[in-house]
């Protein structure tokens, strides 16, 4: 699994760490085995037969919230999630993943979501059936962590959906309700590809598929055909459909939104996607204050700690980093944060509940 | 007698001593914490690592947070006889991180919280756990800077960089470290704290920054420091010039620098590093590429440029342009990203001798250095750093070791190395410190100094505790 690896290994095992200074989890622990340099070191003496591959070795390649800001430092572009990936899909091969990973997964197996809700049920008292046809072409797929966590902003979607007279978005039933990602992320591939398998099926008759969440974006896009299962390629990001159409004047605006706001750019949508400009297009269309920028933005945001897998492996790790990435919120005059990911969402209330936390469509829906 | 007999205890009880400071979470004493903690950035330590080998391990490592935990956990080590290796981020080029005699790895890196930033006096007090860039990010917020940006800014403290008295890129404009320093606390190995006053210059006696800075952890650990800072420039400006010999082109930085010039960076390549290094980075031009770089009040720079574009007429230099350089200065980073696919070539050997000299030395020391090392490797010279009285020299030296062992024989480059500076009148280290690799030849050259320093280290760490072996012998030897 790792051989396919070994010029990031190795590269990685010599070079002089410029990255370090970038990546989420070295900076909140300070430790330098939770560095990119540090994991690939461990991988390396692995690889050399100079130490074994253990627990330990195998945890260290959990401390990686794949936020990819590594590779902007790095000019030779390795991409470290992809080792660390690989890696803990070895860990599970070889029974070696943390425990809370293991339990994780037997969690997602029973209830097939990582909430172990009927979210689909969840989902249908929230909206009016009329929104579910299961014969739809162009299809909304709310994924797990927007179902349970932010159920109004499935509200809010539709509500501006509504005020733009587009009638021909259906919500997808949730029946499968996760992509898949937090499997994928702990290292379960099998599983990943039976998750993707059962929703390829689902989501086979649809044309175009919108959906909040970029970490779902990404793995229908780009994992789900890695996993042999190859929908529409016509996937967008809520922020992406909607830019175009609210540029058009399409959307209703009857208030200014007048309170201060502060972008997060979240990984998955941004360095992943490359979706950087159509959030700041609908909030500067909707918002009477200029939106502020972190001084890590765009290209360079830093990550909120939700992904990766982390909350669930290394929950205070998890906090530390969505908490460093807060400090700038509470500087200056009061501000809410505002991102387009519901799992940079999730990340910073639990972090910081003192922090109103918005979704691009939620400040949307209160225009309208 | 080894060190390890000297102690007054087990690792359990210094363990559960340093948990009691620090909680469960800030003390390691993990395989692969100690694996990772084994090593800094010295090449030697990368063809161990290349063969798999790590030799000197910590047996634990702690993070503390305040100047109040290192004292607790230094008075503990202390007392248990235990060494202490302060770590900034593990980039330094010599092994002076590296825990020779094992112990304990303090890693300053949770210290990092910026106390004050004065933007009217431009100063600034903080942690000395603090990474070079995030300094940076936060100055900038206020539109300070500090002017210290070393290679390895993303990945190295601001303890490192006092500890070692390091240079940035733009030391030509901004000094070194040691010139930015106004006051520090340290915390002594038996736990005692001293602050050296904050002040714009003092005449209280010896100055006790000069005392701690550059001293590698030996002496002390320097928790928290005052620094000056510089507004932010309005404006820069770049030039590309070159020049036929080496010569020419040292001569020309020394009269810009006599004339009364300060550019922010003056980096003269000879003519190998023009066609490797910078020809990698785009920059088309040929000989000795002098790279210049003005920042500040628009005007001035301006003028500054002007009259250095003149002394570069005088002394026959040619001019390749403002784009030149400009293409050089956004990409001026990439050099320090070859090691990596050099490296994995097993036989291969790449360091950087990095020395200093006054200018009537610099043409001859310069001379020396290529004729010597050119027997043996392939050497890449540049002048990165220039000051009114002198320079320093850097040479990046790539070699393969042939049939011999690649540990010997970057031992023997080395030697040779260290023993032309010494012949040839240059100070073996501008920048980068001594650590293990150079201190032999410190010793060798400067017998007296060796002697002093370690007679304050036996006054101010009576038990040999604070990095045993690094610039003074290790007490014991036998580590
Ligand atoms: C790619 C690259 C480029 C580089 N470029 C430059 C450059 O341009 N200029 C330059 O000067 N150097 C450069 N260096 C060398 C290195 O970055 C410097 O020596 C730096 O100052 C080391 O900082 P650090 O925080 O990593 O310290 P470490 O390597 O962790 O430690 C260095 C020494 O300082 C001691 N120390 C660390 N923190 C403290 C503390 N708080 N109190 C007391 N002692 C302490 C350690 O015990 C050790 O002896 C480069 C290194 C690399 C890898």
């Amino acid at each position: 699994m790792l051989k396919k690896f070994h010029k990031e290994i190795e590269y990685g095992t010599y070079c002089p760490k410029l990255c370090r200074f970038a990546c989420p989890v070295a900076n909140a622990t300070g430790n330098e085995t939770q560095t990119p340099w540090g994991r690939m070191t461990l991988l390396h003496l692995v690889g050399e037969g100079a130490l074994n591959w253990n627990r330990e070795v195998s945890l260290s390649t959990y401390r990686c919230t794949t936020c990819m800001l590594c590779r902007e430092y790095c000019d030779h572009e390795i991409e470290v999630p992809a080792v660390m990936l690989a890696a803990r899909e070895k860990a599970v091969a070889d029974r070696m993943q943390p425990q809370e990973s293991a339990e994780f997964e037997r969690f997602f197996s029973e209830r097939h979501n990582p909430m172990g809700d009927d979210l689909a049920a969840r989902l249908r008292t929230l909206l009016p059936s009329s929104l579910f046809n299961p014969d739809a072409q162009v299809v909304y797929f709310p994924g797990c962590v927007m179902i349970y966590n932010y159920p109004q902003t499935i509200k809010n979607t539709f509500r501006v959906l509504e005020a733009m007279d587009i009638n021909y978005v259906a919500c997808y039933d949730a029946e499968v309700p996760c992509c898949g990602v937090p499997l994928h992320d702990q290292g379960y591939q099998e599983a990943f590809a039976k998750n993707a398998q059962e929703l390829g099926r689902k989501l086979s008759k649809a044309k175009v598929i919108i959906t909040g969440c970029p970490s779902c974006a990404y793995t229908l896009k780009v994992q789900l055909p890695q996993a042999g299962v190859q929908l529409t390629d016509r996937i967008y990001h809520m922020t992406e459909f909607l830019a175009p159409l609210v540029a058009e004047g399409k959307l209703p605006i009857r208030r200014p939104y007048t309170k201060r706001l502060i972008y997060h750019d979240p990984c998955y949508l941004g360095r992943y996607l490359h979706v950087f400009d159509q959030p700041r297009q609908l909030l500067n269309e909707v918002c009477r204050e200029p939106i502020e920028e972190f001084s890590w933005h765009r290209q360079k945001s830093y990550c909120c700690g939700g992904g990766g897998g982390i909350p669930v492996t290394n929950p205070v790790m998890a906090r530390d980093i969505a908490q460093k990435r807060l400090v700038e919120v509470h500087e200056g005059e009061k501000k809410s944060l505002v991102t387009a990911c519901p799992s940079c969402m999730r990340a910073f209330e639990k972090a910081d509940d003192s922090v109103e936390v918005l979704d691009v469509v939620d400040v949307l829906a209160r225009c309208i | 007698m080894t060190r390890k007999a000297t102690r007054k205890t087990t690792n359990v009880e210094l363990l559960n001593q340093l948990r009691d400071v620090l909680g469960g979470r800030r003390v390691s004493r993990g395989e692969t914490d100690r694996i990772n903690y084994g090593r800094d950035l010295w090449p030697r330590s990368l063809l161990e690592v290349r063969k798999g080998q790590v030799p000197h391990q910590p047996e634990m490592i702690v993070w503390p947070e305040t100047t109040e935990e290192v004292s607790r956990v230094l008075r503990i080590c202390n007392e248990m006889r235990v060494p202490v290796v302060p770590f900034g981020a593990g980039s330094g080029l010599c092994g002076a991180a590296q825990p020779m005699c094992g112990g304990v790895v303090l890693d300053a890196k949770r210290m990092a919280r910026i106390e004050r930033i004065v933007p009217e006096t431009q100063m600034i007090v903080c942690q000395t756990g603090i990474i070079g860039a995030h300094l940076e990010t936060e100055l900038n917020r206020h539109g300070l800077t500090m002017g210290h940006f070393p290679g390895s800014f993303g990945t190295s403290t601001l303890g490192g960089y006092l500890a070692t008295r390091s240079a940035g890129m733009a030391a030509t404009g901004y000094g070194k470290i040691e010139d930015m320093l106004i006051s520090m606390q340290v915390v002594l190995a038996d736990g005692s704290v001293i602050r050296t006053r904050t002040a714009p210059r003092r005449a209280t006696g010896p100055d006790f920054n000069h005392l701690f800075l550059g001293s590698e952890g030996s002496l002390g650990v320097i928790t928290s420091a005052t620094m000056r800072a510089h507004m932010l420039p309005e404006a820069r400006v770049f030039r590309a010039l070159s020049f036929k010999k080496m010569d020419a082109g040292l001569n020309a930085v020394r009269r810009m620098l006599r004339a009364g010039l300060r550019p922010v960076i003056a980096r003269l390549s000879d003519e190998a590093d023009t066609l490797t290094t910078l020809h990698a980075l785009g920059v088309e031009a040929k000989d000795c590429v002098l790279l210049l770089v003005f920042e500040g009040r628009a005007v001035r720079i301006d003028l500054e440029m002007k009259k250095a574009l003149a002394i570069t007429r005088e002394l026959g230099g040619r001019d390749f342009g403002e784009a030149t350089a400009q293409r050089w200065y956004g990409r001026r980073n990439s050099e320090q990203y070859r090691q990596s696919p050099l490296m994995t070539d097993e036989k291969l050997l790449l360091d950087t001798v990095e020395v200093s000299t006054v200018w009537s030395n610099a043409t001859h020391l310069y001379t020396a250095m290529r004729k010597a090392l050119s027997k043996k490797v392939s050497v890449l010279g540049v002048m990165p750093h220039a000051y009114p009285e002198g320079c320093s020299l850097a040479f990046t030296i790539i070699g393969r070791a042939g049939r011999a062992d690649d540990l010997a024989a970057y031992d023997a480059v080395w030697k040779l190395a260290l023993d032309t500076a010494a012949q040839a009148g240059g100070a073996i280290s501008h920048a980068y410190g001594i650590g293990r690799l150079k201190f032999d030849r410190l010793a060798q050259q400067n017998p007296a100094a060796v002697e002093l320093l370690r007679g304050m280290k036996r006054r101010l760490d009576p038990n040999d505790i604070l990095n045993p072996g690094k610039l003074a012998p290790c007490t014991e030897g036998a580590c």
